[in-house]
């Protein structure tokens, strides 16, 4: 399942197992890769702001 | 508060989740917590004070509570069957208060009547009704609809669900697997929310809009409809991604709204992908019961003719629904066009099958359709009457309030 990458990763590089990834644990970690770099994204862009987004323009019809 | 729009509503969600995630290691979590954070949810965004007219203030909560009871009393009132009627009395009076949101800043300048989402509420007010007028649906528990209404994810901007779907899954209590599971499939759509709306979006109005905005003439505007046209996608697929995965920690199947609108071959195809909730209960409630009326009572000799009218008539509606604006309508003019035109296409297509089979041509549909679909974008921006007005240098507002609009 895809959000539990985020778990993945982390076991991952604790478990200090050289064995290769199986597809689902490859793709897991990829994706908690993915999701990292949203967040270090979103620190870096509203880090100064704080968390505020865009005006939405679909809210409000 | 707007929702999903700063860290505070983020961190409501997840003082919500928290004693959620302690209660199930114990114990199944029942339909209680759906109530208790729509509750919340509700209290937190509808603290504002809204000026009805010149003397009266209403807390917006209150506004919720009167649509609440309004729409209830239909229900029942559809459900005893005192309208003989049916639909043809019901669903208009189930419009009443979003007719009177939109008109009635309209009427009154300085006044205001509904809360944030009322036209969200109200398309699914209207399927509950639509059921009840065609049978489906025997009886409607106060809770149910309720919570089908005003179920905090998705209450602002959709996606809007059907009632039948709804009932049918938020009362099913969730055990510890339940939970996690829904809480890992609601990860992932939260995660695309974040990337759309706090990362991309952001990256455009930072950067991009400015330099666009300062562009003049014709490859200005192209360039400016390109931009309105990401921000639109990012800012709207960001939301549903949102109420898709926050609705998802809640235990609810939300449909989805978007699903790669940018690679329609077509422009059926496109309203296939794009705000699908919409179409489709556009698609379901309005153009084909139009048809059907059409057809069965014979309004018109051509079957064409009613399947064209119809797209008017549901684009036109969708068009006014965004607001009582002209650029809206025209917008829904433009659709419902485009509709008449790819359907007249598809029928001398057929007569030459082989014409249209080189890959060049499925290209080619891709592209005019990216770009028809932009075109319409533009329209709906309102920016085509300011270029009109606009002779030396021609500004271009990115984010305009759709509020402000309305007045």
């Amino acid at each position: 399942m895809t959000g539990r990458a985020s778990v993945t990763i982390i076991t991952s590089l604790s478990m200090n197992d050289a064995s290769t990834p199986s597809p689902g644990k490859f793709r897991d970690i990829c994706l908690a890769l993915f999701y990292a770099a949203i967040l270090i994204a979103v620190f870096l862009l509203h880090a100064r702001g704080g968390l505020e987004a865009p005006t939405f323009i679909y809210q409000g019809f | 508060m707007t929702p999903y729009g700063n860290w505070k509503y983020f961190l409501i969600i997840l003082l919500i989740l928290l004693p959620m995630m302690w209660t199930v290691r114990r114990r199944s979590i029942g339909w209680e917590w759906i109530v208790f954070a729509t509750v919340v949810m509700l209290i937190v965004q509808y603290r504002t004070v809204m000026q009805i007219t010149t003397h009266a203030h209403w807390p917006e909560l209150l506004a919720v509570g009167v649509f609440a009871l309004f729409q209830w009393g239909l229900v029942k009132l559809a459900l005893g069957r005192r309208i003989p009627s049916g639909a043809l009395l019901i669903i208009p009076l189930g419009l009443i208060p979003l007719l009177v949101a939109k008109f009635l800043p309209l009427l009154a300048p300085q006044s205001k009547f509904g809360f944030t989402g009322i036209s969200y509420v109200t398309f699914r007010a209207l399927d509950v009704l639509w059921a009840v007028t065609d049978g489906l649906l025997l009886e409607v528990g106060l809770m149910d609809l309720l919570v089908f209404l005003f179920f905090f994810p998705t209450i602002s901007s959709g996606p809007v669900d059907r009632f039948r779907r709804f009932k049918a899954e938020w009362r099913q209590p969730r055990d510890k697997a339940k939970f996690w599971a829904d809480f890992d499939s609601g990860l992932h759509p939260v995660m695309i929310g974040l990337l759309y709306k706090f990362v991309l979006d952001t990256i455009l109005e930072r950067h991009i809009h400015p330099p666009a905005q300062a562009m003049t003439g014709a490859f200005g505007t192209i360039c400016q409809a390109y931009v309105y046209s990401a921000h639109l996608f990012f800012d709207f697929a960001g939301y549903s991604s949102f109420a898709v995965g926050v609705s998802r920690w809640f235990g609810i199947s939300t449909p989805a709204n978007f699903n790669f609108p940018w690679a329609a071959q077509n422009i059926r195809d496109f309203w296939n992908r794009w705000h699908m909730s919409l179409s489709f209960w556009f698609r379901d409630h309005v153009y084909s019961r139009f048809l059907i009326a059409a057809i069965k009572r014979k309004w018109f000799k051509k079957r064409e003719t009613a399947g064209n009218l119809a797209y008017f008539v549901s684009f036109g509606l969708m068009g006014l629904w965004h607001g009582i604006t002209w650029f809206y309508v025209l917008y829904g003019i433009y659709h419902a066009t485009l509709f008449v035109i790819f359907d007249a296409f598809t029928r001398w297509k057929k007569r030459r099958p082989q014409t249209f089979a080189a890959p060049v041509w499925k290209w080619s549909a891709h592209l005019l359709t990216v770009h028809a679909v932009i075109f319409g974008f533009w329209l709906f921006s309102g920016n085509a009457g300011k270029t009109a007005e606009k002779t030396d240098k021609v500004e271009y507002d990115l984010d305009i309030d759709p509020m402000v609009l309305k007045k």
